[in-house]
């Protein structure tokens, strides 16, 4: 069996009354695109830490490599903070060089490198300017490259996509498919699940220092319910239709466009598919105004699994359509 | 230790690697000189005053000329003493000095002493005449007044200002002078005192013609001066005589002292400021995540070391260059200037000054280090940083209003604060202390940095993973210490 490259084994930390990570346990794989998902002050940013080095845990253990995070290991590890910055009074090419020297790099192949880097990225022609001339998406561009010019085996993101525009979003989200088609490893932080959705192979999530979940995101969809939307007459006992299936129906606002109709969300047991709803209701004789069956998402997925912890999903839907409608 | 560097590397270039940096070096002696050249110039700039005495006995009017006269003699014979130590080192100031004393004119000084006569024109040239008297435009207090503020022009003396006084003196009941002295000017109290010593002068002249002793004679007998040696008990048998050389390391202690000061309070503000920089910018936490605590500190710490020895080293060199052109362009300079060369350069001030700035620095540094890592912002560190501020302006107080008695009880006694000893200590040392007290304030020093940089280093990594803020740094303290 393959070493994990990242291992957290009943981890736990706590800062005076806060129990912040509480027995965490998960693996992540050599190669894999692990998401680290949940709410605001679920624990992401100090279980990163002590995957760093950074903390040690009060109880268990976490291992890099099979080792505790220690200088040897570290230097296989490329880390990009939350809310980031970098020294603006430095040229672009030289921030990314002192961190990777830092990881361990000689100064010579380091700047070739940090050439490379820039102008892969469509930063070459200002790699001798320094950052305080830069734009905040080029800024953060550097920082994200200065934390894998040094060719890391596993690459850290907390938060990587915050604070970046669509166009951004959606390169970065390149750059991550990328590294993991060369072999990286990468785990990111995130509580925006549509990120965590296209670019996961495996999703660990907490909530309260916990681990809520662990496994790959089509074992985190079939966690909410399917569901259909039915629209008919007001006389249709919905409920009743549903309830032969196993599944329940939900009673929602009448569609704007024909308030004489009445709308259901049907909740579809784990497992079923919405061809026997279909069926029920057409045996029924219920005249269908519309029939939408949907997916899940991860986001359906977080909310079923947080409960109210859950963040809004609406803003980053938007931001990662309008990539899409630009790209 | 290669991550230290390579942090002490990136913490040194961030400052020198800079034009500001070049030019804030070069401003400081430059505004030091300019400081010296600005005195110079507005003692010399200054307007001549003019003033009027009317007085019942024109004796007062002639005293008061006299008195300023011996006024304006006396800085002419400081000014020659001092251009004779310039030129002919401190044997011909002494000369010069001696033969003043002994009632002998400039010229005939300058002659006892080996220099040029020419060298008495120089020394009237540096001194000014300050005020001239002129007729008063009135003989009433109650005329004077527009004359003194400007709305009328003093006759004789258009276009030059207004009258700077008006001193009326007269005989009061009790025959005592009364002088009445009128002037807009109400800080420039030279004239004043002049106005006051004339007068008394009459007054006592008067009274010994009365008691019927020559006022001549005594007046000869009050300018009578006695040639004063300097003799030191530490120096050889026969060779006592305390010169300028034998000033200079005491005097060169002080100037460390205060540069000690300069540079450490320079360069822990660059500490602060990057720190902020790295918090505020979540650097920290990669550079915790690449570097281990100790190496992030350290390499700090070296980086910002290096700037200010760069610093040190740059003033040094330049110093000594100036010195060395000084004695190598001029025969007359020379001995001064490699008398002064000769202080600086001793290992007895070299080698105290390193340890001293080492141990200031780290305990200043790890200081300014912790409060930089809780602080976001210059807005909120300028808040924890105003009682440290306070301390480190405390020892420059000391000592500026010490400089002739450092062995005094109050600054032996706060060269005991630690915080304070680097400064304190390095001007006293050539003053001799006790050994107990080089060695006592070195070893709480020691004690101290050792505290400091430990409590520091817990500050700063509580502050640099946002476990802590400014509010909360007594709780930090708490915890972690």
């Amino acid at each position: 069996m393959t070493e994990p490259v990242l291992k957290f084994d009943s981890a736990s930390k706590r800062f005076g009354p806060t129990l912040a990570v509480d027995s965490l346990s998960f693996s992540v794989a050599p190669g894999q695109i692990c998401g680290f998902l949940g709410p605001n002050g679920a624990g992401k940013t100090t279980s990163l830490r002590m995957a760093l080095g950074v903390l040690s845990p009060d109880s268990g253990s976490v291992s890099l490599f099979g080792q505790p995070p220690g200088r040897d290991v570290l230097d296989r590890v490329g880390f990009l903070p939350e809310e980031r910055g970098v020294y603006k009074r430095m040229r672009a090419e030289d921030v990314i060089v002192f961190f990777a020297a830092l990881k361990g790099m000689k100064a010579g192949p380091a700047r070739a490198r940090a050439r490379v880097l820039l102008e892969a990225y469509g930063l070459g022609h200002v790699a001798r300017r320094k950052v305080k001339t830069f734009s905040k998406g080029m800024a953060q561009k550097v920082q994200i490259l200065a934390s894998i010019a040094h060719e890391p085996d596993l690459v850290i993101l907390d938060e990587p996509f915050s604070g970046l525009d669509p166009v951004n979003q959606k390169a970065l989200e390149a750059l991550i498919r990328r590294l993991a088609d060369t072999g990286k490893t990468v785990l990111f932080s995130t509580h925006v699940m549509e990120h965590a959705e296209r670019l996961c192979d495996r999703i660990v999530l907490i909530a309260h220092g916990r681990k809520a979940f662990e496994g790959d995101v089509a074992e985190a969809l079939a966690v909410p319910p399917a569901q259909v939307i039915v629209e008919t007459e007001p006389h249709i006992d919905a409920q009743a239709i549903a309830a032969r299936l196993g599944a329940s129906a939900e009673q929602g606002q009448p569609p704007a466009d024909a308030p004489d109709m009445a709308r259901w969300i049907i909740r579809l047991p784990p497992g079923a598919s919405a061809q026997p709803v279909l069926h029920a209701f057409v045996t029924a004789g219920a005249p269908l105004r519309r029939f939408e069956p949907s997916r899940p998402t991860l986001h359906d997925a977080f909310v079923q699994l947080v409960g109210d912890d859950a963040p809004p999903q609406t803003e980053t839907e938007a931001a990662i359509e309008e990539a899409e409608a630009v790209a | 230790m290669r991550r230290l560097l390579i942090i002490a590397r990136r913490e040194y270039l961030s400052y020198v690697a800079t034009v500001g940096f070049w030019i804030s070096l070069g401003m400081v002696p430059l505004f030091m000189s300019a400081g010296f050249i600005m005195q110079a110039v507005m003692q010399r700039a200054a307007p001549e005053r003019a003033y009027s005495v009317i007085a019942d006995d024109p004796r007062v009017t002639d005293a008061l000329e006299a008195v300023l006269a011996e006024r304006r003699s006396e800085e002419t014979e400081a000014a020659l003493t001092a251009l004779a130590a310039a030129r002919g080192g401190p044997d011909a100031a002494e000369a010069v000095s001696e033969a003043l004393s002994d009632g002998a004119t400039p010229q005939e000084a300058a002659r006892a002493a080996g220099l040029d006569a020419a060298i008495v024109e120089e020394a009237q040239a540096a001194v000014r005449r300050n005020y001239r008297r002129v007729p008063a435009p009135s003989q009433s207090e109650a005329d004077i007044r527009p004359y003194l503020t400007g709305e009328r022009p003093v006759p004789g003396w258009e276009g030059r200002g207004p009258l700077h006084a008006a001193i009326f003196v007269r005989r009061g009941d009790s025959g005592r002078y009364e002088v009445d002295y009128w002037s807009a000017n109400l800080t420039n109290t030279g004239l004043r005192s002049a106005a006051v010593q004339a007068a008394a002068r009459v007054m006592r002249e008067d009274a010994l013609i009365a008691a019927g002793i020559d006022p001549d004679r005594v007046e000869q007998a009050t300018r009578a001066r006695p040639v004063v040696r300097d003799l030191s008990p530490e120096k050889e048998e026969g060779a006592e005589e305390v010169t300028l050389a034998d000033r200079l390391p005491f005097i060169v202690g002080i100037g460390a002292g205060f540069v000690l000061w300069t540079v450490i309070f320079s360069v822990v503000n660059m500490l602060l400021t990057s720190t902020i920089e790295e918090k505020s910018n979540k650097i920290l936490e990669v550079l915790l995540s690449s570097a281990r605590l100790p190496e992030i500190l350290a390499g700090k710490l070296a980086g910002v070391a290096g700037v200010s020895l760069t610093l040190l080293a740059v003033w040094g060199a330049a110093g000594v260059a100036v010195l060395t052109l000084i004695a190598a362009s001029s025969p007359d300079a020379a001995g001064p200037a490699l008398d002064i060369l000769g202080a600086l350069v001793r290992p007895e001030l070299i080698v105290p000054f390193l340890f001293y700035f080492v141990c200031g620095y780290l305990i200043y540094g790890a200081i300014f280090l912790a409060v930089g890592s809780l602080c976001e912002t210059m807005q909120e560190a300028q808040t924890l940083m105003s009682p440290m501020i306070l301390i480190l302006m405390a020892p420059i107080i000391l000592m500026g209003s010490s400089i002739g008695n450092l062995d005094s009880p109050l600054i032996s006694g706060a060269a005991w604060f630690p915080l304070f000893t680097p400064f304190l200590m390095m001007a006293r040392l050539p003053q001799d202390p006790p050994m107990y007290q080089v060695i006592g304030t070195s070893v709480l020093m020691l004690a101290t940095l050792a505290f400091m940089i430990w409590a520091g280093s817990r500050v700063f990594r509580a502050g640099a993973l946002g476990q802590a803020r400014p509010g909360s740094l007594m709780k930090a303290l708490r915890q972690k210490v």
